[in-house]
């Protein structure tokens, strides 16, 4: 299956850059993912994301030196005119940060909007039961099941396997081209 | 006193950035209608345009992330605390 949708978006030329796409896949997925099980998921943290794009951006100025030759992929950022240098290169790093600001922000946003309907649902349901004598089922915050699993289905799965597709995606059709 | 100011205009800040979310919005119900009008003229080719649709949206996101991650700095990391 990662064969062939490397081959469709890449063409057969790439297949050597299937296992990266793989290996991104899963850890991206497996990564998302892990906030199901209540844990803070890893690629909630900017680093993680921050270094795939790193290696994606060198990946693709690799294939660009490796199919223009150093002097085209130089003379690559002084076209259209050499006057706009600058915006060329400053358009080259702003890939990788949108890329990283992309993944992260969608599953940040998800966490932080999960702990605030957490934390939201917790006060309600002891303002609600604060009148219980007994302390135990007070403490209890009964409000907390049920609603904060659909947005998990949302948040978590959907954003999950959204962005790990975006994210193999761009990596893909951004090295092909670069190759171009 | 200055560190209240602050942390108000921080979280003003914060809330402001957030009006970010307005473009990607727009943007994403206007290709996601097209999306509707694509199936409804070729069901056929729904897998497709599905695929195609998530990935533009996704990609049309990004600026309301940018405003998303402002926010969010300014709220949990917020650099302008530590000017004082």
């Amino acid at each position: 299956m990662l064969y062939g949708m490397v081959t469709d978006v890449m063409g057969e030329r790439y297949m050597g850059f299937a296992p990266y796409i793989g290996t991104l896949f899963l850890f991206s997925i497996v990564g998302s993912l892990s906030a199901l099980t209540g844990m803070r998921p890893i690629t909630a943290d900017l680093s993680v994301i921050l270094a795939w794009t790193v290696v994606t951006f060198l990946l693709i100025q690799a294939n660009n030196i490796k199919n223009h030759g150093v002097f085209g992929w130089l003379k690559s950022f002084t076209e259209p005119v050499p006057f706009i240098t600058p915006l060329n290169i400053i358009s080259e790093i702003a890939n990788p940060v949108s890329m990283t600001f992309r993944h992260f922000g969608n599953i940040a946003a998800g966490l932080v909007i999960t702990s605030l309907v957490y934390g939201g649902l917790a006060s309600l349901s002891a303002a609600v039961f604060s009148r219980i004598p007994n302390d135990f089922f007070a403490s209890i915050p009964i409000f907390q099941v049920g609603l904060p699993a659909v947005l998990s289905v949302y948040f978590d799965l959907f954003t999950s396997f959204l962005q790990t597709y975006i994210i193999c995606m761009l990596t893909m059709v951004f090295v092909q081209g670069a190759g171009e | 006193m200055e560190r209240a100011i602050v942390l108000a205009a921080s979280a003003i800040g914060a809330g402001l950035a957030m009006i970010a979310g307005v473009g990607p919005g727009i943007g994403q119900g206007f290709a996601a209608g097209k999306a509707a009008e694509a199936v409804g003229r070729q069901p056929e080719a729904r897998g497709a345009v599905t695929s195609t649709m998530l990935f533009g949206c996704a990609v049309a996101e990004s600026t309301g992330i940018y405003g998303l991650v402002v926010a969010l700095i300014l709220l949990f990391a917020n650099p302008l605390v530590g000017l004082l």
